[in-house]
């Protein structure tokens, strides 16, 4: 069975992706086969830092969007006293507002006129590519669409080949977070070392305790704040693999889209760490 | 009169976007200050605000089986189109993380075993800091109405602005370009396009930006930790004036502006945002 590692820190910003590539290259290096799914599907990024990689599918995510045939539809208001979402206004007919609607499907099931059929739409895509033994597969959000948990569910759902799996998982605590790492076997903190990110992890490390998940932390840019990442993994007991310095140098590199594993020696020495750390803790 | 709303937005996390709200707070006499980024607020650890009340909201709606009554005839699973719904020992087991509150299996369950209850959504929070009143609110963690909770948020703040009479609401936009981005920009008047110098930000605000162009709203651009690379500050500009977006503000990469704001200090002698207060004023 794979192992599957979701990369996550709550707070943006924090070196989620740069860890998520620079680890499964750590990987690949020793002769494991690895997969990245890039699952922050609103602002997917993990493909900057794998130029190399060349596409190989791309298919679109589709969903379904309640529409209204007016020639059928006798303005009885059943469908806009269901919806949940408050995404149906009746006037002399109904009318979907598609920025609010969940497609739940409801509003469908209880038109006694069945004056409500789906149509399809694009919501978004998925990307794969592959090079240099790594396979990426990235999930991108339709700009404007509100809900990017049909797209991650997509992208988690593709076959891939890795018996290692890493997940670039979204920033925040709430919905779509909580879809990325769902099946993961463990989760993997970047933290940073300031009140930010402390407060902002701890959201994570909740929902990965209710999912019982095995949690280590990385904390990033060391040195660059006032010691409360550290303390929060003290405080809830998760081991800190590695406390990665900040530098200048690395933090240059990575901004012009440098693949992390090669950007710096210490960097590498720092991911291979963390990677023998991981092969340690999992037994493997 | 109506306040003017101004929101902070980038697309990317982490790009410093609370840091500039935080600097225009300070550059202006009257206003509410808003964090919408309620799955990851950051703005209240920064301005510190005293005296905080808070307030748990219900703005979900989430499923409950009566395991007594149901009989496992699988119509709620085989409905549900969000997967939140299982069968577990013959019967229907409701997923809560990934439940959006729908109703639908309530609705096509038979006898009826399934019952819509509503969820704890997270807490609004209000404070008096050294800078103005601040509102912020803290998401549950894993809860799936974040996007409602900022509406819930921005029109308490919308309030409190009117009521004191202010000329700014200021509001500190959450990162991505989905539902909780979406509520937070809609109503704005202006709003202020943080772009990161680096291949990511760029790329992440080159994205968001036809969502922005949606909404009837003026854009002001901020350039951040520029200098890194002299093609990347390049390609940030020449994007930004292809776009007709002013550039407002520049702010070097300095990692004693990082050292500080690590700390929690706000760096308000390093970093100089008159420019972008003037403008928007
Ligand atoms: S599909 Fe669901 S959310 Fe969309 S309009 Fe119909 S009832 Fe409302
Ligand atoms: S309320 Fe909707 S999302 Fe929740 S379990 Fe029922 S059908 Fe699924």
């Amino acid at each position: 069975m794979a192992v599957r590692i979701a990369v996550a820190g709550g707070k943006g910003g924090t070196g989620k992706t740069t860890l998520a590539v620079g680890l499964a290259r750590a990987f690949l290096s020793t002769g494991e086969k690895v997969s990245l799914l890039d699952l922050d599907v609103e602002e997917p990024n993990s493909h900057l830092f794998l130029s190399d990689l060349r596409e190989v599918n791309r298919r679109q995510v589709i969903s379904s969007l309640p529409a209204v045939i007016t020639e059928h539809c006798v303005a009885c208001g059943r469908c806009k006293e269901f919806c949940h979402f408050n995404a149906i206004v009746v006037f002399d007919k109904a009318t979907v507002l598609e920025e609010f609607c969940h497609r739940c499907g409801g509003c469908v099931l209880v038109c006694p006129e069945r004056a409500i059929v789906e149509k399809e739409v694009v919501i978004g895509e998925v990307i794969k590519a592959v090079g240099r033994g790594l396979e990426l597969v990235s999930g991108w959000l339709e700009v404007g669409q509100a809900n990017p948990g049909p797209v991650i569910r997509e992208v988690k759902a593709e076959q891939v080949a890795g018996d290692w799996v890493v997940l670039d998982c979204p920033p925040g605590s709430g919905c779509a977070f909580v879809e990325s790492v769902e099946g993961a076997d463990l989760l993997l903190g970047v933290v940073e070392d300031t009140p930010f990110g402390a407060h902002d992890f701890r959201k994570v490390v909740q929902v990965a305790r209710n999912a019982g998940m095995r949690i280590f932390a990385v904390i990033n840019r060391y040195g660059m704040g006032n010691g409360d990442g550290v303390k929060v993994c003290e405080e809830e007991e998760i081991e800190i693999l590695a406390k990665v310095p900040f530098s200048e140098a690395a933090h240059r590199a990575l901004a012009q889209g440098g693949d992390p594993y090669s950007v710096s020696p210490d960097l590498k020495g720092i991911l291979d760490w963390i990677r023998d750390a991981l092969l340690e803790r999992l037994e493997r | 009169m109506r306040p003017k709303e101004i929101v902070v937005v980038s697309g990317k996390g982490g790009t410093g976007k609370t840091l500039i709200t935080a600097l225009l707070a300070s550059a202006s006499e009257t206003k509410v200050i808003c964090d919408c980024d309620v799955e990851a607020a950051n703005l209240h650890l920064l301005l510190k605000p005293e005296e905080v009340s808070s307030q748990r909201v219900r703005l979900g709606m989430v499923a409950r089986v009566d395991t007594g009554a149901c009989k496992g005839c699988g119509r709620c699973w085989k409905t549900c189109r969000f997967s939140a719904i299982e069968e577990r020992n013959s019967r229907a087991y409701v997923i809560p993380e990934l439940c959006e509150g729908c109703g639908v299996c309530a609705l096509v369950c038979p006898r009826p075993a399934i019952e819509m209850v509503e969820e704890e959504t997270g807490d609004v929070l209000f404070g008096q800091s050294e800078w103005g009143e601040i509102l912020y609110a803290e998401l549950l963690p894993g809860r799936g109405s974040s996007g409602r909770l900022v509406s819930e948020l921005k029109g308490r703040a919308r309030k409190r602005a009117m009521a004191l009479g202010c000329s700014w609401l200021l509001v500190d936009g959450p990162p991505g370009l989905g539902c909780p981005v979406i509520s937070a920009v809609s109503g704005a008047d202006v709003v202020v396009l943080v772009v990161e110098a680096s291949l990511s930000g760029i790329s992440d605000a080159q994205r968001l930006l036809p969502l922005l162009r949606r909404f009837d709203v003026d854009i002001l651009g901020v350039a951040n930790k520029c200098g890194i690379s002299e093609d990347l500050d390049r390609q940030l500009e020449g994007w930004l004036e292809e776009e007709s977006i002013p550039l407002v503000v520049k702010i070097p990469f300095s990692p004693d502006i990082a050292r500080l704001y690590g700390n929690a200090i706000p760096p308000k002698d390093l970093v100089d945002i008159s420019a972008l207060a003037n403008r928007i004023q």
